[in-house]
């Protein structure tokens, strides 16, 4: 084992090593929401996982140039710690120099290397700061638990700042505010021993930069234009009106006289729609602002909508929409005579702005029957006691859009058994549950919708479960009415006549005799699928078997209702050209994939250079590399899978998906860092006991999973402090092994820099994996794995006690 | 074509005049088939990715044969230009995949003296297939820049059965209807209603739904006889066995 360097005496390393991790941390969470709104979220989740392999390409320099850096790494490090607020600042401006359009990826092979080109420009921060990380740990020895410590907390306070910087900043300004601390980094640098004059100057200057650039951001929000809001801003006489953000999204409210919203409208409307602003999350549609209360002129369009399906059995009292969006669906409520509208909204700014608007324009929202709660339509039905005569899901909601943006997933508990039950178990007597969906073809989403109600119900141990659904399809949409209680034939009639009228059809249930046919599809699945539902378990588990597409019903474990392609489909899928299979493409799948593939890659050549360079590491001994980069990859993969799924987990029962896995993250991280710190007392022999420790702990959180959804309905301490506990047990045994490692494995040197690039690399192939783990096994089954991760580390580590202790 | 908006607004026009059609111009595969090396590349695109994939129509087949793709993108993506992907054409547009222009004009089964309109020009590479096929083709566009483009564009290479507006396509044109057949090319959430009372009776509607980069259905709309209205959704028949094949 190794000592401290005389480099590690500066009582500042631990403060820069925090500032440092910090900004970086803010930096990738800044940058994933930056991007989801300038491109795609998929390409997001691409193209920042693969630059922070910036973080494991430091470690491999280091081993590589470990000649060149040895007796200078003092320097080195201060040298870096300077330059990293200017890297801030200039790596997304390069990165937005390359002609890369991302949609042109399939067909054209330059843009390859524009894409490797953004890679390359987004990683060097992650570069710089992480090899300013490497060697403060290479330079303090017998303190390297503290420095990790440091390191960890850092990047905790990072994630949880970069929170409230994202609701006062706007994203690019944001982005540049990253900077600061990193600056501040660099003043301690700087400023430390004796204080020349070229340092307060130099000082001074990077704060200054770091503050000229937050004001005016070098990189501005540039959104490419194939998404909605551009294109809605090239109409004639468009203005953006309004624009509000924060963490959850960034939101746009555009007027153009040419912008018309009536999603599905019935073919057999023939008159005005009202004037309307368009609302945009992320640059993504997200509804319109109607002007006029329900009773407006031209709110006459709202009875030819697929979704007043759900009114077409009587006039409600109450009604819940979940996902407000612009209020389309309250307005709809109000056409309908419902007393009391209650809507849910997730995307703050998107409430805010549509109340606005509806205050100006005399619209839904602003009439005083319509109560609106900002929050997590899961959180709210698992706590309201109130009871409601429509629950009304619109279609498209916003949902998706800004948790991917944050989370880099399809993650979607709005539409799971469990969500759908939580929907009905608010029903009053008669209630019913309405869900809306765009159509596709080959049919899938609404097949998943008729399936995943039914489970519900059974959950809820109903019974003869066909009288209960009824299916109304549009040209464009799909409606499932679904009622506890059943529906009665007279309003089976109802609806009938409702849907006759405006061309739409009604799938189930069917018509007793030959029935006019509206709107033609190849395979009547619906009616296939509600079917298969009347007849039993069995026959619904050989429906989806036999379906063309994953239609199972999504869980709260593994809660993708936006995953129709099973990963085994994809080579098929593939095999011929992208023109083939466009059109039941899945991106958001292909790209964890491609992403994996990529980082796989990638990490061969980045662990693969030293060994190819005959570089073994030093004052390692004997011990095979292979067996410290075994370790230190297992301990990688498992810190990211037990992390994505206790946020995973823990977001849903702390009722926001957005703050819940900042709150969940940042707390995981700090008291790693806590658990770091506290590992210099633990004897590095001990480290495979602690590994073991951390396994177990990962199967107590598995079996814990299956029962986090029944916190849901209780109070909020309780489920904060339930949730605090866990991630303080989880944190502080996963912060040890890290730096129990280096002190045991692989300390000292070049040793160091090795066991952090193999970290690095895992970290990034981790997220990947994670994801598609959870999409086909489950949440449960990823904290299996990352038990298990840390179990081999475990037997890694025994192992490589003996051939260290031959040293 | 445009990418698929929820918010829709099938932007059409307002400036009238402009038209392609006075303008005296050789026609069109006469301009195109002069030393144009592209023949070969067409002829291939139209062999291996329309016909393979079951489009038969001769009409359908001769127009895509004869329009030439590549005065339609821009001059960097000539090179790429009868590959079986779309292609972007500036102002968030794109070109559609050569297969899905074929589909869409089979589809319509578009004859001489038929009369359609197009709702969202882009490229006007769709108009110039329609007007190969013989048929009076009347686009909007809402994008100004994208109408003036393409006005110019079929001007020079003498498509004078095609006329452009810049316009807010959700009003139709109603001066010149009723249409023998309608194409909405900007994908949308619902459906103008104008658009709806422009369809002749026994006419064809047909409007891509979905985004151009991923997943795309068809909707045919028909108006019978008696003036009801009909939808089919409509998949492109070779990605039936594939979509087979998934599970």
């Amino acid at each position: 084992m190794g000592e401290s360097t005389p480099g590690c005496t500066s009582r500042h390393l631990g403060p820069v090593v925090f500032l440092l991790s910090a900004a970086l941390l803010s930096f990738e969470v800044i940058l994933v929401r930056l991007f989801a709104i300038e491109t795609f979220s998929h390409l997001t989740y691409m193209a920042v996982g693969l630059a922070l392999l910036g973080f494991a390409a430091s470690g491999t320099i280091l081993v590589l140039f470990r000649d060149a850096v040895a007796g200078v790494e003092r320097r080195l490090l201060d040298t870096l710690v300077v330059l990293s607020p200017l890297v801030l600042l200039a790596a997304p401006v390069l990165a937005q120099t390359p002609r890369y359009d991302p949609t042109q990826l399939l067909w054209d092979r330059g843009q390859w290397i524009a894409l490797a080109l953004v890679y390359g420009s987004l990683s060097l921060p992650f570069l710089v700061g992480g090899g300013a990380i490497v060697l403060a740990l290479r330079l303090c020895g017998d303190r390297l638990g503290r420095i990790y410590a440091w390191n960890m907390a850092g990047a905790g306070v990072g994630t949880l700042l970069s929170m409230p910087v994202l609701a006062l900043l706007r994203p690019d300004g944001a982005l540049a505010a990253t900077a600061l601390p990193a600056s501040l980094a660099a003043a301690l640098v700087l400023l430390a021993g004796r204080r020349s004059r070229v340092g307060w100057i130099a000082t001074g200057g990077i704060l200054a930069i770091a503050v000229l650039a937050t004001w005016s951001p070098p990189r501005r929000l540039s959104i490419i234009d194939f998404k909605a809001l551009p294109q809605v801003e090239m109409y004639p006489d468009a203005r953006r009106v309004r624009e509000a953000w924060d963490a959850t999204g960034w939101v746009v409210a555009v007027r153009a006289p040419a912008l018309r919203h009536a999603p599905g409208l019935s073919l057999g409307f023939r008159g005005e729609l009202p004037t309307q602003t368009a609302l945009f999350v992320d640059g993504e549609s997200a509804g319109a602002v109607s002007a006029g209360s329900g009773g407006g002129a031209g709110a006459g369009f709202l009875a030819w909508l697929p979704s007043s399906a759900a009114y077409a059995v009587g006039r409600p009292e109450a009604v819940l929409v979940l996902g407000s969006a612009g209020g389309t669906e309250v307005l709809n409520a109000l056409a309908h005579g419902a007393g009391a509208v209650t809507a849910v909204e997730l995307v703050g700014p998107l409430m805010k702005l549509a109340t606005e608007l509806a205050d100006l324009e005399g619209g839904a929202d602003s009439d005083p029957r319509v109560r609106l709660l900002r929050g997590d339509a899961r959180s709210f039905t698992a706590r309201t006691g109130d009871r409601f005569d429509r629950v009304i899901l619109p279609p498209a909601g916003v949902f998706n859009a800004t948790a991917a943006g944050v989370l880099s997933s399809g993650q979607d508990f709005l539409n799971t058994v469990e969500g759908y039950r939580s929907y009905l178990e608010i029903l009053s007597p008669g209630g019913v549950l309405s869900i809306t969906r765009w159509l596709r073809t080959p049919p899938r989403d609404n097949v998943k919708v008729i399936l995943t109600a039914a489970e519900a119900l059974a959950a809820m141990g109903v019974t003869d479960l066909g009288r209960r659904l009824v299916f109304v399809r549009s040209w464009a949409t799909g409606t499932l009415l679904v009622k506890p209680d059943g529906f009665t034939e007279e309003e089976v009639a109802g609806i009938r006549r409702f849907a006759g009228e405006r061309y739409f059809d009604v799938d189930w249930p069917p018509a007793e005799g030959p029935a006019e046919v509206f709107n033609a599809i190849d395979r009547p699945a619906f009616e296939e699928a509600a079917r298969a539902v009347t007849r039993g378990r069995e026959a619904m588990t050989t429906f989806t078997q036999a379906f063309w597409f994953d239609v199972t019903a999504p869980t709260d474990d593994r809660p993708y209702f936006g995953r129709f392609l099973p990963l085994r489909a994809i080579p098929s899928v593939l095999r011929d050209g992208p023109g083939q299979w466009l059109p039941v493409a899945e991106w958001g799948t292909l790209a964890v994939v491609a992403t994996l593939i990529q980082s796989g890659a990638l990490a061969v050549i980045l662990m693969g250079l030293p060994v190819l360079a005959r570089l073994r590491p030093r004052a390692s001994g004997r011990l095979p590399m292979g067996r410290i980069a075994a370790y230190f990859f297992a301990i990688g993969l498992g810190y990211l899978f037990v992390e994505i799924a206790a946020i995973q987990r823990l977001g849903l029962v702390l009722g926001h998906p957005v703050y819940a896995t900042a709150a969940t993250l940042g707390a995981l991280l700090v008291f790693s860092g806590v658990g770091s710190a506290l590992s210099d007392r633990i004897e590095p022999a001990r480290v495979g006991h602690v590994c073991v420790v951390v396994a177990a702990v990962g199967v107590v959180l598995a079996v814990l999973a299956s029962g986090t959804g029944s916190l849901m309905a209780l109070p909020l301490p309780v489920r904060a402090g339930t949730a605090l506990g866990l991630v303080t047990v989880a944190g502080l045994l996963m912060g040890a092994p890290f730096p129990l490692g280096l002190r045991r494995l692989a300390l000292a040197e070049d040793g160091v820099a090795w066991a952090w690039a193999a970290n690095g690399v895992a970290s990034v192939m981790a997220a990947a994996l994670a994801t598609l783990i959870s999409m086909e096994l489950g949440i449960q089954a990823l904290l299996g794995c990352g038990a298990a991760c840390y179990a081999a580390a475990a037997w890694v580590a025994r192992r490589g006690r003996g051939a260290a202790d031959q040293d | 074509m445009a990418a698929g908006l929820l918010t829709t607004s099938l932007a059409g026009s307002a400036s009238g005049p402009g038209t392609a059609r006075d303008s005296p111009r050789p026609a069109a595969s006469l301009v195109a088939h002069q030393e144009d090396p592209f023949a070969v590349q067409r002829a291939r695109m139209v062999r291996e990715h329309i016909q393979a994939r079951g489009i038969r129509d001769p009409v359908t087949l001769r127009a895509m044969r004869a329009v030439p793709r590549h005065e339609f993108v821009p001059p960097e993506m000539k090179d790429r230009a009868y590959g079986d992907h779309p292609l972007p054409i500036g102002h968030g547009q794109t070109i559609s995949q050569p297969y899905i222009v074929a589909y869409m004009t089979d589809v319509l089964a578009p004859r001489p003296g038929m009369k359609v309109l197009e709702v969202g020009t882009g490229s006007a590479y769709q108009a110039a297939v329609l007007a190969e096929a013989g048929v009076e083709v009347l686009s909007i566009e809402i994008v100004g820049a994208l109408a003036s483009s393409a006005r110019a564009r079929l001007e020079r290479l003498g498509y004078e059965r095609v006329r452009v507006r810049h316009a807010d396509g959700f009003f139709g044109w109603p001066e010149e209807a009723p249409f023998d057949a309608i194409i909405v090319t900007a994908a949308a959430g619902f459906i103008p209603p104008p658009l709806v009372e422009q369809l002749k009776p026994g006419g064809r509607m047909v409007i891509p739904v979905g985004s151009v980069y991923g997943t795309q259905t068809l909707i045919l709309v028909e108006e019978t006889r008696e003036g009801d209205i009909r939808t089919r959704s409509l998949l492109p028949v070779r990605f039936v066995p594939l979509v087979r094949e998934i599970r």
